[in-house]
């Protein structure tokens, strides 16, 4: 069940990323919905289903956004298994913790892009990764939510 | 006690498989853009996000439309009253036109040619498009459910060029537009006549949105203020579709230099909402 529920909130976040409308958009800039919540379930879950979420994720944000595939795939499953590494940390149990997450996610995931296929310029990129990283750290708590309800909801076997 | 070899961890052997899920769906993806195909599992997430996709965007309009009609009822009454109005006249220039039309087929009859075919136009509503100053380079675009794309379909609006359908499944498809870096439209400068190729924006420049008609002769009269449209060359897309309007000229100074022209579209790909499917030529 909570395969499905992720793979159905990860459908919805990618699909509405891509329908993102013009009024909500920061210049040309919307936020990486499924980004913040590869992280968000990474953090909650630990770090081979903050792996898994990064795979899947990072299929759909590849099918949606046209950008380098691969790159793509790597960058959101190396967010998904580093937030993981954070879970259990203190910090990371409050709902706060959830904008801080996104934001460090969204420059992890802006590195893994600049290393593999570097932007044509370097200042506009830097300044759109600026809105970015505001963007997701401001929706960031609605993803942390889902993500939590979903781990209470069904613990790992583990902590059940 | 003697901790496990990590290969015997189920932790590891969880992250082991996915990486190679990973590197399984990069390959088949390059294998298939090579051949230029979409890999089977970017069609299947492809096919199930494009209803959403279309469900969210025309929830959304609904939404700002209800928002923004309920402090204006009054003025929306108002204008309410003179749509009515004016759709009344169209009407009955609509008339007008159906009378001359029939008029038209029967002279042509009487003269002994056909009727020429009209293209055939898909209205489309945009459903999403690819965000970011280096990512502007896509749209989805779903059409009434019936009418059909074509990868190469001509994507227009009223005011002039947007790009070509590059994917298509039944009535939705994505279209790649004229701002993305790598497209490339033959094209003729009005007057003029100058025959060049509209390239996609230099993102290393101030204005990103600026297109650049590139390959012309140091010497060619190009004038700011002309109007590029679409030439009749190759088979991509049909001649005289209105692409913009000559901002600056720059280059053309060295000896054997080109010199290259920066183009203002005439469509603001920002604020699309619907478009035209044209079949291409």
């Amino acid at each position: 069940m909570l395969i499905l529920s992720h793979l159905a909130v990860f459908v919805l976040a990618a699909a509405v990323q891509r329908a993102w409308p013009d009024a909500l958009r920061v210049g040309t800039m919307g936020p990486d919905l499924v980004l913040v919540l590869v992280a968000c379930i990474g953090i909650t879950r630990g770090p081979v289903a903050g792996y898994a979420a990064g795979l899947l994720g990072g299929l759909l944000a590849a099918t949606t956004t046209q950008g380098p595939f691969g790159t793509i795939l790597v960058s959101h499953m190396a967010v998904g298994f580093l937030a993981g590494h954070a879970r259990g940390r203190v910090f990371v149990d409050h709902i706060l913790a959830a904008p801080i997450v996104a934001a460090l996610a969204t420059l992890l995931a802006a590195v893994v892009q600049l290393v593999v296929s570097p932007p044509p310029v370097f200042l506009p990129w830097a300044g759109h990764l600026g809105i970015a990283v505001l963007y997701n750290a401001l929706i960031s708590p609605i993803s942390y939510l889902y993500a939590r309800a979903a781990h209470l909801r069904w613990p790992a076997r583990a902590e059940a | 006690m003697r901790r496990r070899p990590f290969y015997q961890q189920p932790e590891w052997r969880a992250l082991v498989v996915l990486t190679l899920a990973a590197v399984v769906l990069t390959a088949w993806h390059h294998k298939a853009w090579r051949a230029h195909r979409v890999s089977l599992p970017e069609r299947a997430a492809g096919a199930v996000l494009g209803p959403l996709q279309s469900a969210f965007t025309g929830a959304w309009s609904e939404l700002a439309l209800t928002v923004s009609s309920l402090g204006r009822s009054r003025q929306l009454e108002r204008e309410n009253q003179a749509l009515k109005r004016q759709l009344a006249e169209k009407e009955a220039q609509l008339t007008e036109r159906q009378n001359d039309y029939l008029k038209y087929l029967r002279l042509l009859t009487e003269l002994g040619f056909r009727e020429p075919l009209a293209p055939d136009v898909i209205p489309a509503r945009v459903v999403g498009r690819s965000g970011g100053r280096f990512l502007r380079s896509t749209i989805d675009i779903e059409a009434a459910s019936g009418r059909e794309m074509r990868e190469g379909d001509v994507v227009r609006t009223e005011k002039g060029l947007v790009g070509r359908v590059i994917r298509a499944s039944k009535n939705r498809g994505t279209a790649t537009i004229l701002l993305d870096p790598n497209s490339g439209v033959a094209a003729v400068v009005q007057p003029s006549g100058i025959v060049g190729s509209v390239l996609g924006p230099d993102l290393t420049s101030a204005d990103p949105d600026l297109l650049r008609l590139v390959r012309l002769d140091r010497n060619a009269p190009i004038a700011l203020g002309e109007r590029v449209v679409t030439a009749a060359i190759g088979d991509m897309y049909p001649k005289d579709i209105p692409i913009g309007v000559v901002e600056e000229v720059v280059g053309g100074t060295g000896p054997g230099e080109s010199k290259t022209a920066l183009v203002r579209p005439y469509v603001a790909f920002d604020q699309l909402d619907w478009v035209e499917v044209v079949r291409g030529p």
